[in-house]
């Protein structure tokens, strides 16, 4: 890798080119954990692709198994933890690789970002150790390359004064840059795939924007393909070009941002967006909530997850879990009813 | 000290960016710490006497000067700086040759334990499960194993040899230290630094190695300068029960025990070599309280 690590804008993918290979397939990917309290099924059986150089977003309630998609995929899951069904990275399978061969692709081929720069560093090591550890690590460097790459790489992530930088410690650095830190890292090894889980929920809403726009700018430069994760529903539509709605550890609607913002199927999505504040409303009254409790995922109902709290629940929603249907070129829906009908 | 070097490194801009690795960094921020370097150099002082300390005196440590009065206070004109114990041999040589025994024993001993520790402990707090379990029941069973059996059954095979104390004490002392390692890896475990670690592909030994130990060296440091002491002192004990050093090879807790049976008539015995192990114990105290403060990066 060269100066012109990321100064090299690739043609990018058009994210539509469908028939192409896709670089991410997870299929039938089921999350179970063993509590003392039973069995917990965070992920329930999902479908998905991401191709070369797009940007997914996932997004659902806290609990919806969002991240624990991510962390089946990066092979990170607790002890109780267990996945099965399939995830292949560029047409190989990734799940249940032994973790030798597993870190060999984690790091290079896909890295994570972490959701709270504060405790995703290291306290104990500079920014210079903790950058250069990966590539020490992955390609072998001497330490004075490493040292000079992360400087170039700290650069490109627009950290002002680099060199110093890669002497201080992450306390020394505010939380904006310590995730630009993070992202640094994450773009070392220039992976295929960037994973990043919930990358601005713990900054404030300036720095946010700015490490979303730096995050767009990498995808520019280097064609890494982005699972974000998150459920700040503006983020989503500010970065991404497909979004796949998660609730109770199931897709529940899948489609381009334009088409869940403008024309959402699903009852949970709608629900989901118009519980958004928008700056042009009524401030007086309260905000918009979805009435009700996501289902505790040991004792998942034996119908429609979200029957309990949707308005628009029929008796078959009860019985069984209904089909995620295609209603269009990459759309997808997990409700038995046409939005059409909610309408009235 | 942080701001010069930064000032220093940005005059270069993109040329020698020099990485500074946790010890760097540590030691320029011991070298500013006053208590501790004063410790360190008392530290070097007593080394350096136990070392060189014997060749200022004519005497040797097992010469009995039958022609001296025995037990008598300093006698600076016959060379008997510190005076003469109840065998009427020189105090001053045998305090020093004592420091040779209790300084190797001490900060050997507790090295071995260091080591043993750290690296027992981080690896089973880190592999968890099973592994964890079976580590720690082995800990258990030694701690389990009476200590003066241990070292008897020592003596009895291998014959009274001073590396037998290392052996046994080191041999005990570690499986604390393995525990407390242990307490803290597994609190570490969990945090979200490691996570990352894991997802950036980093094997299980270099994330022991580069992201568990340094963050536990606070807790560690201390710990030793606690156990520093105590394998003094339970050196002593061997030897008082005629299990470690042998007459007429001496350390620091036997001339303590000499000194405590005759403190009334002849204070001077109990005096200089307690003075020698309290000062070398403060000394060690500062200087692990300073370690700790110079490892802790948030702490400058």
């Amino acid at each position: 890798m060269s100066a012109a690590l990321l100064d090299q804008p690739q043609a990018r993918t058009p994210w539509h080119a469908a028939d192409e290979a896709p670089l991410l397939a997870v299929e039938g990917l089921e999350t179970r954990f063993t509590t003392p309290d039973g069995t917990v099924n965070a992920v329930n059986g999902i479908n998905f692709t991401v191709r070369k150089g797009e940007t997914v977003g996932i997004v659902g309630e806290s609990g919806s198994g969002k991240s624990q998609v991510l962390m089946s995929i990066m092979g990170l899951l607790p002890h109780n933890g267990k996945s099965t069904g399939s995830v292949k990275l560029g047409g190989e399978e990734i799940l249940g690789l032994p973790r030798d061969q597993l870190n060999k692709i984690r790091g290079t081929r896909m890295a994570m970002i972490f959701q709270d720069p504060m405790t995703a560093l290291n306290p104990y090591l500079t920014v210079g150790r903790q950058l250069t550890e990966v590539l020490t690590f992955h390609q072998n460097m001497t330490q004075a390359m490493a040292l000079e790459q992360a400087r170039e790489i700290l650069e490109q992530v627009h950290i002002p004064e680099a060199p110093k930088r890669l002497n201080m410690y992450p306390h020394e650095l505010s939380g904006g840059m310590r995730q630009r830190v993070m992202i640094a890292m994450g773009m070392l090894c220039r992976p295929e795939l960037l994973i990043a889980d919930e990358p601005t929920t713990a900054l404030d809403v300036t720095i946010q924007a700015e490490i979303l726009d730096l995050l767009a700018e990498q995808q520019a430069a280097t064609g890494t393909a982005i699972i974000l994760v998150t459920h700040d529903l503006g983020v989503v539509a500010q970065l991404c070009d497909r979004v796949f709605v998660m609730y109770a550890g199931r897709l529940v609607e899948q489609g381009t941002v334009r088409q869940i913002f403008y024309d959402p199927q699903h009852p949970y999505t709608r629900a989901l967006l118009s519980a958004m504040p928008r700056l042009t409303d009524d401030v007086t009254g309260d905000l918009p909530t979805i009435g009700g409790q996501p289902p505790n995922l040991a004792r998942l109902p034996p119908g429609c997850a979200f029957a309990e709290r949707c308005d628009h629940c029929r008796d078959a929603c009860l019985d069984s879990v209904p089909p995620l249907r295609n209603i269009g070129t990459d759309r997808w829906t997990a409700c038995r009813r046409d939005a059409a009908e909610f309408v009235s | 000290m942080a701001v010069s070097s930064f000032d220093a490194a940005a005059k270069l801009p993109g040329q020698n960016v020099r990485g500074v690795s946790l010890w760097q960094s540590a030691g320029r921020r011991l070298i500013r710490n006053r208590a501790a370097m004063g410790g360190l150099i008392v530290l070097t002082v007593v080394a350096l006497l136990a070392a060189f300390g014997p060749l200022l005196s004519p005497h040797k440590y097992d010469d009995v000067f039958w022609d001296v009065p025995f037990s008598a206070p300093p006698d600076f004109a016959n060379h008997f700086y510190f005076g003469t114990d109840a065998n009427g041999r020189d105090l001053f040589v045998r305090t020093l040759y004592g420091a040779r025994i209790s300084l190797m024993v001490g900060i050997l001993a507790s090295m071995v334990s260091l080591i043993i520790g750290v690296v027992y402990g981080a690896t089973a707090g880190f592999l968890g499960g099973h592994a964890d379990n079976v580590m720690m029941r082995i800990v258990d069973i030694m701690y389990s194993l009476p200590f003066m059996f241990f070292v008897i059954l020592l003596t009895v095979f291998f014959g009274r040899n001073i590396f037998l104390i290392f052996v046994a004490i080191g041999a005990v002392e570690w499986l604390d230290m393995a525990r407390i390692v242990r307490g803290q890896t597994m609190s570490l475990k969990h945090r979200e630094f490691i996570e990352a670690a894991h997802a950036f592909g980093v094997s299980g030994p270099a994330i022991i190695r580069r992201h568990i130990i340094p963050n536990i060296l606070g807790p560690v440091m201390v710990f030793v300068t606690l156990t520093v002491p105590k394998v003094i002192l339970l050196e002593s004990f061997l030897s008082f029960l005629g299990l470690g050093v042998q007459e007429p090879m001496t350390s620091w807790g036997v001339l303590i025990a000499d000194g405590a049976r005759s403190m009334e008539s002849a204070p001077h015995m109990l005096l200089f070599p307690a003075t020698f192990l309290a000062v070398t114990l403060f000394s060690l105290n500062f200087l692990g309280d300073g370690l700790r403060d110079a490892l802790d990066p948030k702490d400058r």
